[in-house]
């Protein structure tokens, strides 16, 4: 049992864990937006849409945030060619963690649309805002504002959980140390100097949020 | 010509009928207050009016101009000469006290950004609240608010201004500086519609005063008329139990 550590090999990889490291920032953000889209709609959609479109939203999620990721992603990428859909690694990752994201962000969003307060609406649509105005002024703000600190959590998460991009070959952060850590031989530290790294993006990440929530929002969101 | 014509206007949720017949109108640069009892439909007659509640019969005019609440632009139309303060201010809570002001006019009616600026602070230091332009609704007392909800509807120039129980929710020592303001518009010959049950205020405010009872106008008068010699059992009722407070 005398393994010494040596971080020398891995660290000379740095070039590459510095990409991994930002691929690994651009599938959380591409994820997250694409999610808070499909949340914002699906949210909407439960508050306002017809029976059968509530019902296929509500299975959506009920589908979404009660199975592992790690299964829509086999499903995505190993189950599709079966009925010809080849999907890169990226691409389904991306896909995958974005449903994932969107099923999770209806829930959050519908709360959010339920606690805008009815009276604003109405006051809004007497100042003959239309309904895209209505929108735009009293529900996003009021949502953005509300939600934020779950949402900045949210993003983490997201940065933390596109990590089960690796398994599948994506070269984002962990992908990287996988590669790494088969190549040097040296799994602790390609993957200890991986887990570091992730503990400084999500740092600079919350800082970034913080700041972003407490001077656009007026939000003072948990910090670290 | 009337400013404002209401004719056997009802209105019912489900089976039950909160506004049955009811005719009213009100000239230009007057003010006529509706006085009742809670749950008479006052609320209601200004919802309707403001196209928030469907009405189910009768019509209402402003000036000439019959409103057709079925139509989305008759509607429109209407909401540009008349505006509406409520009982809970309804600001935009994510807005700053400038930005309530002028979202309307900047974004809605589409007028020159620096001009509204102008008038907003205008209409701001008429109600005292200059220095809160940049400030959140959070942060303001209710009378304050409520001062910003009369800014806010004043913005958009309209003609017609509806009230509806603005001082109901206010600590008793607030009450009067909202109230400077309406008297204020009132010497201004804004042509107002408002509910309140400030009494003396509305005795002293009003041009006409209506008692509605049911759904219906069942006395409208003068204001030194209807509080001295009612002519209905309801309204002398109705006097008698607000003279105790
Ligand atoms: N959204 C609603 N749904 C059903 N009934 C309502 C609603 N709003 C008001 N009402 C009823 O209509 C009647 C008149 O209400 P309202 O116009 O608010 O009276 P007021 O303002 O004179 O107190 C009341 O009996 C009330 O219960
Ligand atoms: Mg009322």
């Amino acid at each position: 049992m005398n393994y010494s550590l040596q971080f020398g090999e891995i660290l000379r990889h740095w070039p590459d864990l510095l990409a991994g490291a930002i691929t690994t920032l651009l599938v959380a953000f591409v994820a997250f937006w694409v999610g808070v889209l499909i949340g914002l709609g699906g949210a909407l959609a439960q508050r306002h849409g017809r029976p059968w479109l509530r019902r296929s939203v509500r299975a959506y999620v009920v589908f979404f945030t009660n199975t592992p990721s790690l299964i829509q992603l086999f499903v995505l990428f190993y189950g599709l060619p079966d009925v010809g859909i080849v999907l890169t690694p990226m691409q389904a990752v991306l896909i995958g963690l974005s449903l994932n994201a969107g099923a999770y962000l209806t829930d959050i969003f519908r709360g959010g649309l339920a606690s805008v307060r009815q009276a604003e609406l109405e006051a809004a649509a007497t100042l003959n805002m239309n309904t895209c105005q209505r929108f735009r002024y009293v529900t996003l703000p009021h949502l953005a504002q509300t939600l934020y600190p779950m949402l900045s959590n949210f993003f983490i998460w997201i940065v933390l959980g596109s990590s089960i991009g690796g398994l599948f070959g994506v070269d984002e952060l962990a992908g990287k140390a996988i590669e790494i850590s088969s190549t040097t031989m040296r799994s602790i530290e390609a993957f200890s100097v991986a887990g570091a790294i992730y503990v400084v993006l999500t740092f600079i990440a919350s800082l970034f949020l913080y700041a972003v929530g407490y001077f656009c929002l007026r939000v003072r969101a948990r910090f670290i | 010509m009337p400013h404002l014509d209401i004719n056997n206007l009802s209105c019912s949720y489900g089976s039950q009928p909160v506004l049955d017949g009811l005719s009213l109108s009100v000239e230009k640069g007057q003010v006529v207050s509706l006085i009742g009892g809670s749950g008479s439909g006052k609320s209601t007659l200004l919802r309707v009016i403001m196209g928030l509640t469907q009405p189910t019969g009768g019509s209402i005019s402003i000036g000439e101009q019959a409103v057709d609440y079925g139509s989305a632009a008759s509607v429109r139309a209407a909401r540009e000469k008349i505006a509406i303060v409520f009982q809970q201010y309804n600001l935009f809570n994510n807005m700053s006290v400038l930005r309530n002001v002028m979202v309307t006019p900047t974004r809605v009616q589409k007028r020159d950004e620096r001009k509204v600026r102008d008038e907003a602070m205008t209409l701001l230091s008429k109600v005292g609240l200059k220095d809160k332009a940049n400030v959140y609704p959070a942060q303001l007392s209710g009378g304050q608010q409520q001062r910003v909800a009369i800014s806010r509807a004043l913005a958009l120039q309209p003609q017609i201004l509806l009230l509806d129980e603005i001082t109901s929710a206010l600590d008793p020592e607030l009450v009067g500086e909202v109230l400077d303001s309406v008297r204020q518009l009132a010497r201004d010959g804004m042509t107002m519609l408002l509910v309140s049950h400030e009494m003396r205020f509305v005795r002293e405010v009003s041009d006409q005063v209506a008692m509605m009872d049911k759904g219906r106008i069942v006395e409208m008068a003068p204001p030194e008329q209807l509080f001295t010699q009612p002519q209905q059992p309801r309204t002398q009722a109705f006097m008698q139990k607000v003279a105790w407070h």
